[in-house]
């Protein structure tokens, strides 16, 4: 089935939130922060509140409780004291029209006292870095082992090392931030893009101090999220300046905003140790990752969770051990983004592991193959028992049997010119949901006509992956019904029951299963009353159910007093890829020939939607892997628009050939579970492996630009 | 973000753009590929934009005599699509501006006007000794590409003259242009070379080469084609060449690009260059 409005978002005409317009609507702006860290010593807006057409400025101190989470370190909603990043929010105007409003926001002087720029997040840490939050530069730490790690490494016949980092990467989502809020009568009406408008109508209540009840997102269409939506603070600037101004507020970020302000995914410095025995079986792995966080935590904490967690990949590890920090630095800030902490561990891990086979002596698929988990193996690093519907083996199998990576010396060998030749492979995990101890549940709401239409609202929301036509196409199953006469609906917050974030690959998983819930106690139900018509008579036509993701029955060596604090999964999903491509040994140009995605999915319940998803995640990989990365020079960012910050475009972008690898997930909906994150995983590695099969050199840094490529040729 | 309105005026004669080009705070608007972002950052402040492209005069290619005229506002895509073998390099350029959207609006006198160091019909317009054709209410007067550029975004060119079309004399010989991006298509050339040859027998009797985004301006490197001349364009008249075009550049480090790479790529793309002009001056089909 294709997407919902497929037609509209195609051809352009979709309404997206930013294109509503009401009677009376003024536009908003932010004045942002010029510099990395100072001190805030004045803010004057008499001259932008004095200009024609500027109805509202506002500065921290107008925003009733000026933080955006329940912690200083959550950042405030607009900086009163101090700035920590260039971007960040100073004062909202609201205006008649966007130019006026800009232009007011420029005109707010803002008097601040540089202070020193925590830059490195290497040194961050140390005594004399300034301190950029009362408890010091630290956001986070995760630390833990499976047993005696250096015994296991001296034990083992061969251990390789790599030192890796991966950069910051750009969400780069087609729309931008924005939309409209409203308010009226001590309530706050917000139509802006969210991929947790629970989370959102929270952070609004708290800044304005009022009830939750009396904030209502209606979270969509959205133009993309990939985790930015997430943390973001448009919802919040939108409801502060429509009470502020009493009147319909719209506003919208410039990409320029957007590269400076936006959330960017976590740069890591990595450093792992895999050990192996002489025949090729994993002895151990020991990592140690440094995350920066930029000054805000967001989710910096919870993005090394699932680094802990996936440092290990899809392997039976007899011991292994991680240690990480996440710190706050003056750079960036950096939030949820697909894969959430996994790609920057998976290319250490992967690219040891193509190291290790090169060493060994042994085809790559051939080591990974005897270490792989199987379906209801226990966990390398925390030890608890995965879900049984997990096919890693026969997502790599799938993966090497294709031709791409059969013919390989073939490819190798009709190299020509300057232009070397490779083939690389790759695999990784992912955990679906928020883990064991996070309470995580989806909820699902139905109600039906007399005629037997029904209507469902659940959640999470749609940012842009169709996930409400998946909705529909479970409930059309399990109600054997056509797909015509059932509506559903997401986003709303007033109409969807509270479901949690589109997020950690948990839609079609937990909303799924909710929908799936629902519609189970309403054909149950139905049959016992016997049709439609009598439920609505008998006022016992609509349903709720509610669907909690399993925590693992056994939590292995995590003691069960801090399940929460290692989150372990019960189910994963696993991706295996092939990248062929050439390398140019003069000029470090790279190009990609093809890529294989295999990826395990369960059930595809929507294949379409799959491969989308899959040849999505592929292509932003191949962006991470070779071209896009924030860059900062003490703080002040270089890459500021999408001219200097480069994305694939079309014709970078090769041929994938995506594989569904489907399987039964005992615990998802008709089998599914989640897939959009690990399929932008295993890409980095691939092209790591694929490049060092081409000219030698194994890549330490992401992306691998030609300058870097060629510095390691030399 | 603009501050101030703009007169808008739409001349269908060059005397009518020439008399509103002469009011003050005047810009010539061709397709606005480069003009619209940079008022909207603020960059520029016109007062009149002028729009040329509805003047006869500045569309459309001819062949003129000894020379194929090519009138200023004609689009990149209108070039791109011609089968020129005269004009290779600059169409080889046209070719790979933007997106072709952006080429659909994108004018040769624009990337002329432009002057960007990296404008990649540049170097084709430099090799291929185009000249470019100025009028104003004091005259016209006609200026050679050698020495249209004075620096990074700046040329001899007056506020108050139209770029009325730009002249490529039809010579014998192959030419080409060459770039280096990170990706493979809407990039700005990191490095750029053109090249023209003129073969006889076998043994190159002329020659020219041209550098973009390695120096303040495009530029042409003579003392590299003289280097050809004579020789059989073989690897090692090749390879002094590329000698030659080394030491001629002058690139810097940005957020584009470095200096050491610029560098490093500049040989083997002048080289690449050189072997596909080659080709073409030998009138077998390019690889």
């Amino acid at each position: 089935m294709p997407a919902e409005q497929a037609r509209e978002i195609v051809v352009g005409t979709l309404e997206y939130v930013t294109d509503l317009r009401f009677p009376g609507m003024l536009h908003g702006a932010v004045t942002r922060s010029a510099i990395p860290h100072g001190r805030i010593v004045a803010i004057d807006t008499t001259k932008a509140a004095a200009m024609p057409g500027v109805r509202a400025v506002l500065i921290g101190a107008d925003v009733p409780c000026n933080r955006l989470g329940p912690a200083d370190v959550d950042g405030p909603v607009l900086a009163d004291q101090r700035v920590r990043q260039v971007g960040e929010a100073i004062a909202l105007v609201a205006a008649v029209d966007e130019g006026t409003a800009r232009r007011a926001a420029e005109a707010v002087v803002v008097t601040v006292e540089p202070l020193p720029v925590v830059a490195d997040p290497r040194t961050a840490l140390s005594p004399e870095v300034p301190k950029l939050h009362e408890g010091g530069n630290l956001a986070g730490r995760i630390g833990f082992a499976s047993g005696d790690v250096e015994a296991a490494l001296a034990a083992a016949d061969v251990v390789v090392e790599r030192v890796v980092g991966t950069g910051a990467q750009e969400h780069v989502a087609i729309e931008p931030p924005g939309g409209v809020a409203l308010w009226e009568a001590g309530q706050v009406t917000i139509w802006c893009g969210s991929q947790n408008p629970g989370l959102h109508r929270r952070k609004v209540a708290r800044a304005l101090n009022v009830e939750i009840d009396d904030v209502r997102l209606v979270a969509g269409p959205v133009g993309g999220a990939f985790g930015a939506r997430n943390d973001d603070p448009m919802p919040v600037f939108l409801a502060v300046l429509a009470k502020a101004a009493g009147a319909p507020v719209h506003m919208r970020m410039t990409r320029e905003e957007v590269m400076a302000a936006g959330p960017k995914r976590h740069p890591f410095h990595t450093t792992v140790r895999v050990g192996f025995t002489e025949d090729g079986d994993l002895a151990a792995s020991d990592m140690t990752a440094l995350a920066d966080t930029g000054p805000y935590v967001t989710s910096g904490p919870n993005v090394l969770k699932t680094s802990a967690e996936m440092s290990v990949g899809p392997y039976r590890m007899p011991v292994a051990r991680f240690d990480g920090r996440v710190v706050y630095t003056n750079n960036a800030n950096a939030g949820a983004f697909r894969g959430y902490g996994v790609p920057q561990v998976a290319f250490a891990l992967e690219t040891a592991i193509d190291e290790a086979a090169a060493r060994l002596g042994m085809d790559p698929v051939e080591l990974r193959m005897r270490n792989l988990l199987r379906g209801g193996d226990r966990h390398g690093l925390y030890g608890h028992a995965v879900t049984p519907g997990l096919r890693a083996a026969e997502t790599l199998a799938a993966a090497a049997a294709d031709e791409w990576w059969v013919s390989r010396r073939e490819w190798q060998r009709a190299a020509r010119g300057p232009w070397r030749r490779g083939t690389g492979i790759a695999m990784a995990v992912k955990g679906v949901g928020l883990g064991s101890g996070r309470g995580d549940a989806a909820r699902a709401r139905l109600i039906c006509d007399i005629n037997g239409h029904v209507r469902i609202w659940a959640g999470p929301n749609h940012t842009g992956q169709a996930i409400d036509v998946a909705y529909r196409q479970i409930a059309a199953d399990v109600l054997g019904m056509d797909p015509a006469r059932i509506t559903v609906t997401v986003g709303d917050s007033q109409l969807v029951p509270e479901s949690g974030a589109t997020a950690a690959s948990r839609s079609m998983y937990a909303g799924g299963s909710a929908v799936a819930a629902v519609c189970e106690r309403y054909k149950a139900a139905l049959a016992e009353a016997g049709g439609p018509a009598r439920l609505v008579e008998l006022g016992r036509a609509e349903f709720e159910a509610t669907f909690h993701l399993p925590d693992v029955a056994d939590p292995g060596l995590i003691p069960p007093k801090r399940l929460g604090d290692h989150a372990p999964h019960l189910v994963y999903g696993c991706s295996a890829q092939v990248v062929r491509l050439e390398v140019h040994e003069l000029t470090g140009e790279i190009r990609v020939a093809g890529v294989v995605c295999a990826v395990d999915c369960g059930r595809a319940i929507n294949p379409g939607a799959v491969i989308g998803q899959a040849e999505g995640g592929v292509a932003q990989g191949l962006g991470f892997a070779l071209m896009e990365e924030h860059r900062l020079d003490g703080g002040r960012p270089l890459t500021t628009s999408l001219e200097n910050y480069l994305i694939p475009t079309a014709r970078d972008v090769p041929e994938i050939r995506t594989l569904l690898v489907e399987g039964d997930e005992p615990t998802g909906p008709m089998g599914a579970k989640g897939m959009s994150e690990v399929v932008i995983v295993p890409t980095g590695p691939a092209v790591a492996a694929a490049v060092a099969d081409a000219v030698g050199v194994r890549p330490a840094r992401l992306p691998i630009t030609p300058e870097r490529l060629l510095e390691g040729l030399r | 973000m603009p501050t101030t309105g703009f007169t808008y005026l739409r001349p269908l004669t060059v005397a009518d753009l020439i008399r509103d080009l002469a009011e003050p705070g005047a810009f010539a608007l061709a397709g606005g590929t480069d003009l619209v972002p940079l008022r909207a950052a603020g960059a520029i402040t016109p007062a009149v934009l002028v729009d040329v492209k509805h003047v006869a005069e500045l569309r459309g290619v001819e062949t003129e005599g000894d020379a194929i005229r090519i009138g200023a506002a004609t689009t990149l895509a209108d070039l791109g699509e011609r089968d020129g073998r005269s004009l290779d390099a600059i169409l080889d350029g046209a070719k790979i501006v933007g997106a072709a959207q952006t080429r659909e609006r994108a004018t040769l006198g624009g990337n002329l006007c432009r002057s960007s160091p990296a404008g990649d019909t540049l170097c084709g317009l430099l090799v291929l000794d185009a000249v470019a054709e100025l009028q104003s209410l004091d005259g016209i007067r006609h200026v050679p590409v050698r020495d249209f550029f004075t620096g990074p975004s700046r040329n001899v060119k007056k506020p108050s003259e139209a770029l009325v079309s730009i002249r490529v004399p039809v010579r014998e010989g192959g030419s080409a242009y060459r770039r280096f991006t990170y990706r493979r298509s809407m990039d700005l050339a990191v490095v750029g070379v053109a090249a023209w040859l003129s073969i006889e027998d076998g043994v190159c009797v002329n020659a020219a080469i041209a550098i973009g985004a390695v120096a303040p301006t495009p530029r042409l490197v003579p003392a590299a084609a003289e280097t050809l001349v004579g020789t059989t364009c073989d690897d090692e008249a090749i390879a002094h060449a590329c000698e030659h075009v080394v030491a001629a550049s002058s690139p810097i480090d940005d957020v584009r690009g470095t200096r050491d790479h610029r560098l490093r790529v500049l040989r083997p793309l002048t080289r690449d260059t050189l072997l596909l002009a080659l080709t073409r001056a030998l009138g077998s089909s390019p690889p």
